[in-house]
């Protein structure tokens, strides 16, 4: 039978809650059953849906901080705004020139980059 | 001049403000095929317009599929840049097209977006509406009876299957029938109609050849009809998608001009293809396939189009908006599943046969198979006197064709009525794109019917009936067709002067 991330997400994420001390010995047994079932190519996406899920459960969010270049303070800076357990992830990519694009569970965006107003410039013209 | 472009960009720079806000957006997970699914933008609406940023630009898509997890959607643009993890934002729109009078003489895309070159449709101050490609279709009080004739120039459709305004007419047959030719020759003939207003045209090409496309294109510039023509454009080299949206851009331009009072007439050639479209998205769209592999809505895709033709009523502005969609069949194979809904949804079909059109018979229509369920409703009463019995002599000839060979061995009756069945059929043929008007076929049709071919073998009836209407359009066109025209009728006097020109056939 054919599994999709969000159903290997959902099994694992309840069977940690049912057994939260035994979450390393899960971990292990998830891994091998993606190995098992031969759905390691969908690895990512079954680790996406983990994680999405897991912060639904715990109210918890992962930030997104995509910027043009690397930036020392940014980690530190926005640190005392999130929760302990809130995941913050760093990117750049240099095509939106300058400034900083927040995603929030890659469900809520507030674009503050170059990039964005140079475009928005133009196509007001 | 470059210091004027400076100034320019600077000002625009100094008078630029920004005001970035929190967006809902989606992460792209899959896309191929012109497909995307996407994670994210719970907020999305069903048929709302989506951009996709890429590396390339934005790309436009629609969405389609509101799963559980993840979203459908429908791209409308180049789909080589985007690929996953793309960001997805909604518009807050759903899908619509600009339209307007300045469309009229144009040919689009289904987006609206100018193909043949002659620069963009509207210009400032042009009157333009925005219409949802995916408009609801008038209400039962917000219709009138269908009862003005929608003439199509061909004999055989106007005397026995009458087009009405704001009817839905089939036009159905094999490849290479004459079933673009039939549609091209009503989108024609409307110009003839002098008495009556002349019908927006809109002839959508669904899945074709661009060379046909530009060959119907020219014919209707050299034959003055796009001025009041438009032709919506979705080739066979374009995507499933613009096959898709095509009839629905199609029918939401003739819908402008019905809502506005005038009357419209919309041409899809053809559905089949449009099915074979919507099938292919359906199928990338992991929906289940039903019979043919077609989705489970295959019918209410084409029920949903075709009910937005109607005839409005007075309070609504009394305009009207007539379909005429074309299906292709195989091998003459009427009760497949496509052209048995079709067949079910529309209000009459014209259908065309091959073996007709291999004997000859041009327009190949197949009387006894073809109907139109608004009948006489919708012929004028001059129509209606000159074309009574029409249909009862080609069926009782029909019937007796099986004689035609022994034609010697039979009573002088049936040879009479086989005789008159011949010389029918060969007066009912007539030439491309020639498109008769109405007042010379009710002429046409009154002598037949009055038997004065009757005497002529028919391999010399074409001849006798071109030099007959060349006569009458000549010398008779002020006391024969001019008060047929006006009037709708045949008055005693005009039917005497007819019968006078009559002699003169039956002495040739």
């Amino acid at each position: 039978m054919k599994y999709s991330p969000n159903h290997y997400a959902k099994a694992f994420c309840a069977a940690v809650a049912e057994h939260p001390h035994q979450e390393n010995k899960f971990i292990k047994n998830f891994a091998d059953l993606i190995i098992k079932n031969g759905n390691q190519h969908q690895g990512s996406k079954i680790l996406a849906a983990t994680e999405k899920i897991l912060h639904e459960t715990h109210g918890t969010k992962k930030i997104t901080f995509i910027s043009a270049r690397p930036l020392k303070s940014l980690h530190t800076s926005f640190r005392h705004f999130l929760h302990a357990h809130d995941t913050i992830e760093e990117k750049t990519d240099a095509t939106l020139i300058g400034g900083v694009k927040m995603i929030m569970n890659d469900a809520l965006q507030f674009d503050g980059t170059l990039k964005r107003k140079v475009e928005k410039l133009f196509s007001d013209q | 001049m470059s210091h004027e472009i400076i100034e320019k960009l600077k000002k625009e720079i100094e008078g630029f403000t920004d005001d970035p806000k929190w967006e809902s957006v989606g992460r792209v997970t899959e896309a191929g095929d012109g497909i995307v699914k996407f994670t994210g933008l719970r907020t999305a609406m069903s048929q709302e317009l989506l951009t996709i940023e890429t590396d390339g630009g934005p790309r436009r898509a629609v969405a389609l599929s509101l799963e559980e997890e993840t979203v459908g959607a429908l791209l409308l643009d180049d789909a080589a840049d985007v690929k996953a993890g793309d960001t997805v934002k909604g518009t807050g729109e759903v899908l619509s097209i600009e339209v307007g009078p300045a469309m009229i003489g144009r040919v689009i895309d289904p987006l609206g977006a100018p193909l043949d070159g002659k620069g963009p449709i509207f210009k400032e101050g042009d009157e333009r509406k925005r219409y949802l490609l995916e408009n609801p279709s008038p209400g039962v009080l917000e219709r009138e009876p269908v009862d003005t004739p929608l003439h199509t120039g061909i004999l055989a459709v106007d005397s026995m299957i009458p087009i009405g305004r704001g009817q839905r007419e089939l036009i159905i047959g094999d490849r290479q029938t004459g079933k673009t030719a039939v549609a091209l020759d009503a989108i024609l003939n409307q110009k003839n109609d002098g008495t009556r207003k002349t019908p927006i045209c809109v002839y959508v090409a669904i899945g074709q050849k661009e060379a046909k496309i530009a060959r119907i294109v020219a014919l209707l510039e050299k034959a003055g009809a796009m001025k009041y023509t438009v032709v919506v454009s979705a080739p066979g080299s374009s995507p499933a998608s613009a096959w898709y949206l095509a009839p629905f851009a199609g029918c939401a331009v003739g819908e402008y001009f019905r809502d506005k009072g005038d009357d419209a007439l919309v041409v899809y050639d053809d559905l089949s293809k449009h099915a074979w479209g919507y099938r292919q998205i359906s199928l990338l769209l992991r929906r289940p396939p039903g019979r043919e592999a077609y989705p489970g809505d295959i019918f209410y895709l084409h029920s949903r189009l075709l009910e937005r033709a109607a005839r409005l009523s007075k309070e609504k502005g009394g305009g009207s908006l007539t379909a005429l969609p074309i299906i292709e069949t195989q091998l003459g194979d009427i009760t497949a599943y496509v052209p048995t809904n079709v067949i079910s949804i529309t209000d009459g079909q014209i259908y065309l046969e091959s073996n007709l059109f291999y004997q000859g018979v041009r327009p190949a229509v197949n009387v006894g198979l073809s109907v139109s369920r608004v009948g006489s409703a919708a012929q004028t009463k001059a129509m209606k006197k000159s074309a009574s019995g029409l249909k009862l002599a080609l069926s009782q000839f029909r019937e007796l064709q099986a004689f035609v060979q022994f034609a010697s061995d039979v009573d002088e009756a049936t040879r009479a009525k086989i005789r008159r069945g011949q010389v029918i059929t060969e007066i009912l043929k007539q030439d491309d794109q020639q498109p008769l008007p109405f007042e010379q076929q009710v002429v046409l049709l009154y002598v037949t019917l009055q038997d004065a071919f009757n005497h002529l073998d028919p391999s010399e009836v074409k001849a006798a009936k071109d030099s007959f209407m060349d006569t009458i359009e000549k010398l008779h066109e002020d006391d024969i067709l001019k008060p047929i025209r006006e009037v709708n009728d045949i008055k005693p006097e005009v039917e005497a002067r007819i019968k006078k020109a009559m002699e003169n056939i039956k002495t040739t």
